[in-house]
């Protein structure tokens, strides 16, 4: 009771080939580099593509069948495009009402004004979409795609027009969406950091195909996953909150690797939540210095070492089977002798921490 | 300065003619707009041409094939009991074919200028084909229908050479004022002639100005 596909899409001489079945809960990040055929995959269960051959059936019922598809106004699914394609006659207020009206044979979970609640758009209902910023656009765009109370709902890089602050701020809106809106969403990206942030399951396409595929936190205990090197440098750590230190407005975090301190209290004891470590935040000691600044000392095995590029070297720690990595210089492992095996210590100078 | 009788006989047969002209016009150009604008086939161009030659082509070459078409013995000739040509029916035919371009370009214009992207959006949010054209493509084309129908009907009004030679000139039926004008000239009643022209040319401009007033309004806001 999913989403099922089994598509040959040709496009002259690219050809997407998808034989797959998406989690029916959750976000399913499907990630790969630019041309991969994301957009083509996205657009194909939209049914806003032609030539398209095979099947796609979503619980139970047929999108797609050999050569022909049902219209995308009757697939009951939403689509967040990378350019917001408002309606520019329409107000901000009219843009989300507008899949709300057309909400056929259900009733409607969402009305307009949760959409503009959980989106942020409340304050600006009444303007024109031509005074917008990008950020709002989207922000409006995803409001409009919530209030259609669709049963799947489909993300085309939804952030990656937008500039770094906007980005920010509607990354940490789409996780509390993810986290109170209960539809499966299929959500395509080339930055890693949103998979990791977002995700509850990644499909990883290259060159038209499913590379590899998997739940997070997982898979990212492989090492050779497809990702680009200059992105493949973020830890991920699903923890639990051990207890709040209200004096010094710090968190303890656990995992199975051991215990991480993390700024701010705004979070119960027994909470779970996301945190991602920067490969150059880490650093690596022979010994567990007493007399250090850094609060987040762990013991650590290394996995493997690579060499980067002429000066830095990517090394990967095994810390109680949670995969931590570490950028360090070319000296560095020649100085403290870093190879696999070797017991260590890894210094986390910072870590951020995610819902 | 005043209007004859036949002077104000020929504004109600301009006036009802410009009307049914605009009406016929929308309804068969938006669909015709929509299609060119929107179709992959490879000679929609011919199409094209085809629409636009109205606006080069000499009225009376237009009027002379249209008079052998709805003539008694042209293809489309018998119309209910009578020939199409110098009838008021004839005369809304040659009407429609002649300002159609005038309709066409500006409605395929603003359909093309909208995009995919809103469409695809509108379809995705559950509007079928028509609610996507009714709900997205209509509101997002006023302008463009405001001008589209201003223009089919004042240049409708204006029209006088295809209404020559199909129309002829029977008072209350197919005598319309560009008609009356030349009339009015040919038997040297310069005032009367004044009369009309006048007519005509202050109510072109009073439709023209609140339409560039309009039009002009609509681009700055979008």
């Amino acid at each position: 009771m999913s989403l099922i596909l089994d598509i040959l899409v040709r496009r002259g001489s690219f050809d997407l080939s998808v034989d797959t079945e998406f989690a029916s809960k959750g976000v399913t990040a499907v990630f790969g580099p630019s041309g991969c055929g994301k957009t083509t995959l996205l657009r194909s269960i939209a049914g806003l593509e032609n030539s398209i051959q095979g099947k796609i059936h979503f619980r139970g019922r047929a999108f797609h069948e050999g050569l022909a598809g049902i219209p995308p106004h009757t697939r009951d699914l939403a689509f967040v495009f990378q350019e917001p394609a408002l309606f520019p006659h329409l107000s901000v207020e009219g843009n989300i009402t507008f899949g709300f009206e057309r909400v056929r044979e259900k009733t409607p979970l969402i009305g307009v004004s949760e959409a503009a609640e959980l989106t942020g758009v409340t304050s600006y209902l009444k303007r024109s979409t031509n005074q917008l910023s990008g950020g709002e656009k989207q922000r409006v765009a995803i409001a409009q795609a919530l209030a259609s109370n669709p049963a799947l709902l489909l993300m085309d890089e939804p952030l990656s027009g937008l500039d770094a602050s906007s980005r920010s701020s509607l990354l940490t809106m789409l996780e509390s969406v993810f986290q109170k809106v209960d539809i499966p969403v299929v959500y395509v990206t080339h930055d890693w950091k949103e998979v990791l942030r977002l995700a509850d399951h990644v499909v990883f396409l290259q060159s038209g195909r499913i590379a590899s595929r998997g739940d997070i936190p997982n898979i990212l205990q492989q090492v050779d996953l497809p990702i680009p090197e200059e992105q493949s440098g973020v830890t991920l750590i699903e923890a639990k909150v051990s207890s709040v230190d209200e004096e010094f407005a710090l968190s303890q975090f656990s995992f199975p690797g051991g215990q991480l301190t993390v700024p701010g209290v705004d979070r119960s004891t027994g909470d779970t939540a996301r945190i991602l470590i920067e490969s150059q935040d880490v650093s690596i000691a022979l010994t567990a210095s007493e007399d250090s600044s850094i609060l987040n000392i762990l013991p650590a095995t290394v996995k493997s070492v690579a060499i980067t590029e002429s000066n830095k070297a990517r090394v990967t720690l095994d810390i109680g089977s949670t995969i931590l990595r570490a950028q360090v210089t070319r000296k560095s492992v020649k100085k403290l002798g870093l190879s696999p095996g070797l017991s260590v210590f890894a210094q986390i100078k910072s870590v951020a921490l995610f819902p | 300065m005043t209007l004859s009788h036949d002077d104000i006989s020929a504004l109600f047969v301009t006036a009802k003619l410009a009307c049914i002209t605009t009406v016929v016009l929308l309804l068969v150009g938006t669909p015709l707009a929509w299609w060119v604008a929107t179709t992959r086939w490879r000679l929609r161009f011919l199409v094209e041409a085809v629409v636009a030659l109205p606006l080069i082509l000499p009225p009376t070459v237009l009027g002379f094939y249209l008079l052998i078409a709805l003539g008694p013995k042209g293809p489309v000739g018998w119309f209910g009991n009578g020939t199409l040509a110098f009838s008021f029916t004839g005369l809304v035919v040659g009407s429609v074919i002649y300002s159609l371009p005038f309709v066409v370009q500006p409605l395929q214009n603003a359909f093309q200028s909208i995009g995919a992207a809103p469409l695809e959006n509108a379809a995705i949010l559950g509007a079928s084909p028509w609610d996507r054209f009714r709900s997205v493509v209509m509101p997002l084309s006023r302008p463009a229908f405001i001008t589209a129908s201003v223009l089919g009907f004042a240049h409708t009004v204006g029209e006088f050479g295809v209404v020559l030679m199909i129309g002829g000139n029977i008072p209350g039926e197919t005598r319309v004022l560009s008609i009356a004008i030349y009339d009015h000239v040919d038997s040297l009643e310069y005032g009367a002639a004044n009369s009309v022209a006048l007519l005509l040319l202050i109510g072109s401009l009073l439709l023209l100005i609140p339409l560039y007033a309009f039009t002009r309004r609509a681009r700055f806001l979008t």
